[in-house]
């Protein structure tokens, strides 16, 4: 797979973080198990409505990403990644909103998109996948196909196809049918469907990271009572914190 | 004559958990103040269902929401409380602060599960 010379430079960026973060350049990533472990940011999963997937707000000392809960969980994952080029490397604002359509907006939101799509497939990996996966090598990719990459990747059907496009695996007509009855294409072969629905109603407000750490080291510390540390953390949809979690049984170690 | 019983959000909290509130509208009938800052944080998503028991008993008339009104004494001690505690103090929680200010003004009764936090500003 060839990186078009203008993606050179998101590509490096890519594997830089990945460097970054703990991760070797090739393998599926976990984005949300790296993110929760950056110092200085506080994630926030938020219903945003139809035309927003992510914010990423940049301050002083602290940093936050909001993701918009009521998208599917791959489209979070790319959306995760698309901010995290923001935090890292986008100087331009302090606040970028970001639309939901991957590919839209200026061209740091192309960029984005971009270094979203190398972070979570790299492209000698998803290269090394495509042949693997493909019936022969001159044959074209299948919806099969796509969904195994997607399931393989942990992406979005938009997000697959973007790249699958860009990288001349497919043309637009042929993707489009790909966009229509998504889960059942996935389910048939065997799949679950997670990575195509949106968070449970009941986690859609949410919020982890160094907000959280922060409110318990003020408590600790003596500077709050109990009962800020408490407000503190519903104000951050974290009442499972507060009251705990309304699982019968408990946790469960195993 | 029992005087207005103003509860924080802890205090009212435990009652709706376990949807034993009634023992409150037994024990203070038309005495039970929920400070508006209390009611907020019974607002936040995912805790709905403790909301919604609230709003049942303020339609029913067994409690009411007060708010406090800023540039009065109550929103002074308010303020205090919850931005600039006096010397040795820490800041406290907006439910808590709201109680103990409405309590203050009105001579009623702070209700509170957190005495730790409260007790420096209450008479027991």
């Amino acid at each position: 797979m060839v990186v078009p010379m203008d993606n050179l430079d998101l590509w490096k960026k890519a594997v830089s973080l990945r460097k970054l973060l703990g991760e070797d350049s090739t393998s599926a990533i976990d984005i949300f198990v790296l993110a929760y472990d950056i110092d200085l940011l506080s994630i926030v999963y938020y219903p945003m409505g139809e035309h927003i997937s992510g914010i990423c707000v940049k301050g002083y000392g602290n940093n936050v990403i909001a993701i918009n809960s009521l998208m599917t969980l791959g489209r979070q994952r790319f959306s995760m990644a698309h901010e995290l080029y923001h935090l890292y490397f986008d100087d331009d604002q302090p606040t970028t909103i970001c639309s939901k359509r991957i590919g839209a907006g200026g061209e740091k939101e192309h960029q984005a998109d971009q270094f979203a799509s190398y972070l979570l497939m790299p492209p000698n990996a998803l290269s090394e996948m495509i042949k693997r996966i493909k019936k022969d090598a001159s044959g074209k990719l299948s919806a099969q196909d796509v969904v195994r990459l997607e399931q393989y990747f942990g992406v979005s059907r938009q997000a697959i196809l973007f790249r699958l496009i860009g990288e001349n695996e497919l043309t637009s007509q042929e993707a489009e049918p790909m966009r229509q009855n998504v889960i059942s294409s996935a389910v048939s072969l065997g799949y679950n469907d997670t990575l195509y629905k949106p968070t449970p109603e009941d986690k859609r407000y949410k919020t982890y990271g160094f907000y959280v750490q922060q409110a318990e080291k003020a408590l600790e510390q003596g500077l709050i009572s109990s009962g800020k540390h408490e407000e503190l953390l519903l104000s951050a949809y974290r009442s499972d914190l507060v009251y705990g979690d309304q699982v019968e049984g408990g946790e469960v170690l195993d | 004559m029992t005087d207005s019983v103003f509860f924080d959000s802890d205090c009212i909290s435990s009652f709706l958990w376990v949807r034993y509130e009634n023992l409150l509208t037994k024990l203070y009938p038309g005495k039970i103040v929920i400070p508006k800052p209390v009611y907020d944080e019974l607002s936040y998503p995912g805790i709905a269902h403790l909301r919604a028991r609230v709003d049942t008993l303020l339609s029913a008339g067994q409690a009411q929401v007060e708010a406090i009104i800023t540039g009065t004494e109550t929103y002074a001690l308010y303020y205090q409380l919850t931005v600039a505690p006096h010397g040795g103090h820490v800041i406290i929680g907006k439910g808590e602060a709201a109680s103990i200010s409405l309590a203050k003004s009105s001579d009623g009764i702070v209700a509170s599960n957190n005495l730790k936090d409260i007790s420096s500003y209450i008479l027991l």
